[in-house]
């Protein structure tokens, strides 16, 4: 077995034949490889959001964040799915999973670098930290191997200069902890610098979204090592990166996204490159014999399919236009910007949220809602991402306020929280903003807007119970005035009707609909046409949430 | 004594036809729909313009008088006083302000004096009115001139829109873009000042509008003067009226109507708030 024991400090941490004896802290067992991809997975999981923000190319194939912490979820499953307990077999796992479970540039790219560090640990049942530094240089240059033209200032130089620390740290590094705080430093280094090694992310004033969340992997390594917990813990990390891979510099045209698995190919790797490479752009060709995972940028996605199912079997296809991202997102940029000093930082789930707010001139939305609360992180890297000199926000669910005043204390910008309970409050606080007003004068017009609007939430029980003196069974359908439970029905037509009832209708205004993600347009103008026809004098409009678990949303103002 | 003639453009919204009485001269601006020409408010109520929109698909255009109207209206004043002040609507906003200069300059031989009122609508008529009132009063030139530039940065105007559309189609928005939204039941408050539509806030129902208009201007300040403005709904008025008087006990209100140069960019279902603050 090899070692890399300091020559400073004999026996102190060698690993080698008698590494059942070696001192806590200084190996790493098959069992550690497994609890540090899972908690990689947990932790990027937790800050895919901030890292998705980092996104200042047009044209993200996906979102760096979520593709990361996906391809290491798939990663972690099949480790945790490898029952020897060999290190070397737990890491190949791993290498594995992450490749059939890669998506998008960064995801494949990642699938690279455990490859790479598989190799390394080939034949090893534990891991020395001279190990799992060959495991860091390995990695990376299984990265660089993986790109058609590597470009520096993305993922690939993050894992390239961590590497670098790695080898010169160990030789004089007896613990893994200490190993990989070295190394982490080394990458909080590498990750900074990319703002000012690719123009695209100088202009953006950001940092490469693949380099943080190589950052962020060998961060949550550190943690495990330390025996630190994975979970929100309020503290910012390096906010604002830009996924920018490496391939997308410099492209011209949008054409489609491309991506496909292909199992038992005809072809060699290389020359599928090859081809690739010949008929488009972003070109990512990896696997083996048995499975390789294309990923190209072309005008005619026929050309690469048509292809790949000519040479294997072409399983998991994807193809995007990324023109029309790209005009959608020009689309979604906040109006409000430049007309006052003052952003709005608005929480909320689902694509219809997203752009209700954005369109009322939110600067930037959070992720988040009823089973998805954001971490501090998640809004402090919102805060991060946006300029203005003072920021309101706006939490809008009750369960994220307490997040929303941590971010609001740790932030050194001048943040509030107008503590907004309800999309449907959120919506009339931002309404209510005042393009002229201060900062204090607009928190208190925000806070009256949300107090004057009534919110009715419904959704289906999920199992049966006694609910504020109310018996409800599985499946019925409830409906929540302000949070309070205040109608249960059969159907969700009879709980939203039933709660409008319970907030003075005959006073009311406006009621707007907001439907879920899985209400067909057509059920969401039935319930409309019903209120109108309930309550003549009321204007009824519709728009779509598109949140999870609530069919409908409705502000009644 | 020296006679002041005093000009302005049809989108000064005047208070119980305040101008017939100073004897204000009053050029129209007009409205190009489907080939059409409409001079404002001498070939079309506002109450007929609100009810074509609708049965219209084109949008109506807006333009500034010609300069013939400005030089026919100096030429025939000039005869009868000594010096013409010619006060108009904000520069910013139309060319209306540009042709009168022009105008002025051909014409007027040093006697025509043109003001950009930075305003319009009731605003731009209080001004026209005070510059005639001081004239009646034989006032001296120079004092009525400093007179009304020093009402200018004074006035306050406030107009709370059924839709921001109009204001997008003449392409007069400017930052009220920012009050844009997904959302239809958004009826923009804006403020004209210094020459220039600015947003200030969004509200979703009538009554708010109104609760938020009369806030806003009561915020700005104590008002010495303060009118009310309506597009096509006069019955806005009273309910306006109403609430300005809880927080004005004793004040009067002057009422005006928007016309259909102003109204073209503002759309129906406007109502508005013009004050003057004190010194």
């Amino acid at each position: 077995m090899a070692t890399a024991s300091p020559p400073s400090q004999p026996g102190a941490d060698r690993p080698g034949a008698e590494h059942l004896e070696s001192p806590p802290g200084t190996i790493v067992t098959a069992s550690h490889v497994r609890e540090a991809v899972q908690a990689a997975a947990a932790w990027l999981e937790l800050q895919a959001a901030s890292v998705n923000a980092l996104n200042v190319f047009p044209v993200p194939d996906g979102d760096t964040g979520t593709n990361m912490s996906m391809t290491l979820r798939a990663a972690a499953e099949a480790a945790a799915a490898e029952p020897r307990e060999e290190a070397c077999r737990v890491a190949l796992a791993a290498a594995q999973g992450a490749l059939m479970g890669a998506r998008g540039n960064s995801g494949v790219i990642l699938s690279q670098l455990l490859r790479g560090f598989a190799e390394a640990a080939a034949g090893k049942v534990q891991l020395s930290v001279g190990d799992l530094a060959d495991g860091f240089v390995r990695a990376a240059e299984a990265g660089y191997r993986s790109v058609a033209r590597p470009v520096e200032g993305t993922i690939l130089t993050v894992a390239r200069r961590a590497a670098r620390a790695a080898q010169r740290a160990a030789p004089r590094t007896r613990t893994v902890s200490k190993l990989l705080e070295r190394v982490l430093r080394a990458a909080d280094q590498a990750v900074a610098e990319t703002t000012d090694q690719l123009d695209v992310l100088r202009s953006a004033g950001v940092v490469d979204a693949g380099g943080q969340g190589y950052r962020l992997i060998v961060e949550a390594f550190w943690r495990t090592a330390c025996g630190k917990p994975i979970e929100a813990s309020g503290v910012a990390p390096v906010a604002s990166q830009a996924l920018v891979a490496a391939q997308h510099v410099g492209e011209a045209g949008l054409g489609f996204c491309t991506e496909l698995l292909l199992r038992d190919p005809t072809e060699t790797v290389e020359s599928i490159r090859a081809f690739m490479e010949s008929v488009g752009e972003s070109v990512i060709v990896v696997g083996d014999g048995s499975l390789v995972r294309v990923h190209v940028h072309v005008l005619r996605p026929g050309v690469p399919l048509d292809y790949a199912a000519e040479r294997g079997t072409l399983s998991k296809i994807k193809v995007e236009n990324m023109q029309l991202q790209y005009e959608a997102g020009k689309e979604a940029a906040p109006a409000g910007e430049g007309i006052s000093h003052i952003g709005v930082i608005a929480v909320a789930p689902g694509l219809g949220f997203e752009s209700v707010f954005g369109s009322l001139g939110a600067a930037t939305v959070v992720e988040g809602g009823q089973t998805m609360n954001p971490s501090v992180q998640d809004i402090l890297a919102a805060v991060n991402r946006v300029g203005y000199r003072e920021l309101i926000l706006l939490p809008n669910n009750a369960n994220i306020l307490m997040a929303a005043q941590r971010a609001a204390e740790q932030t050194p910008r001048a943040l509030r929280v107008v503590p907004t309970r309800s999309l449907p409050q959120g919506v009339a606080a931002l309404l209510a903003f005042n393009y002229e007003a201060d900062l204090e004068i607009n928190v208190g017009l925000m806070q009256d807007a949300a107090s004057r609007v009534a919110s009715i939430e419904v959704t289906r029980a999920v199992r049966s119970a006694q609910v504020q003196g109310w018996q409800v069974e599985r499946g019925q359908s409830l409906g929540l005035l302000d949070g309070d439970l205040v109608a249960v029905a059969e159907d969700v037509l009879g709980a939203v009707i039933g709660a409008l009832a319970r907030c003075q209708p005959e006073t009311r205004e406006i009621v707007t609909i907001y439907s879920g993600a899985d209400v067909p347009l057509a059920r969401a103008e039935e319930l409309a046409e019903s209120i109108r026809a309930t309550y003549p004098h009321v204007e009824v409009e519709l728009a779509e949430g598109g949140q999870p678990h609530y069919p409908y949303i409705l502000s009644v103002e | 004594m020296p006679r002041i003639g005093v000009v302005t453009d049809s989108t000064a919204d005047f208070p119980a036809a305040a101008h017939e009485r100073l004897g204000i001269e009053v050029v129209p601006l007009s409205v190009t729909w489907d080939g059409d020409t409409f001079r404002d408010k001498v070939d079309l109520t506002t109450a007929d313009f609100y009810a074509m929109l609708p049965r219209r698909v084109s949008v109506p255009k807006t333009s500034a008088p010609a300069a013939g109207l400005f030089e026919a209206a100096y030429e025939r004043l000039l005869g009868r006083v000594d010096h013409v002040i010619s006060v108009h609507l904000a520069e910013k906003l139309s060319a209306t302000c540009d042709i009168a200069r022009g105008a002025a300059e051909r014409v007027g031989g040093g006697r025509v004096t043109v003001i950009d009122s930075r305003q319009t609508t009731m605003c731009l008529a209080w001004l026209a009115m005070r510059a005639a009132e001081l004239g009646g009063q034989g006032a001296p030139l120079d004092q009525i001139l400093d007179e009304v530039h020093a009402w200018i940065p004074r006035l306050r105007l406030y107009a709370v829109l059924g839709t921001l559309e109009y204001l997008k189609k003449g392409g007069r928005i400017g930052r009220a873009q920012a009050l844009m939204g997904a959302l239809l039941n958004i009826k923009p408050l804006l403020a004209v000042r210094d020459g220039e539509v600015h947003p200030v806030e969004r509200v979703r129902s009538s009554s708010a509008a109104m609760r938020r208009l009369v806030d806003v201007v009561m915020s700005q300040g104590k008002p010495l003067r303060v009118g009310i403005l309506h597009g096509g709904m006069p019955e806005v008025l009273e309910q306006l009226e109403r609430l300005f008087t809880e927080r004005l006990p004793g004040q009067t209100f002057e009422r005006t109507e928007i016309g259909i140069v102003l109204g073209t960019h503002a759309g129906p279902g406007v109502m508005g708030a013009a004050c003057l603050l004190e010194e």
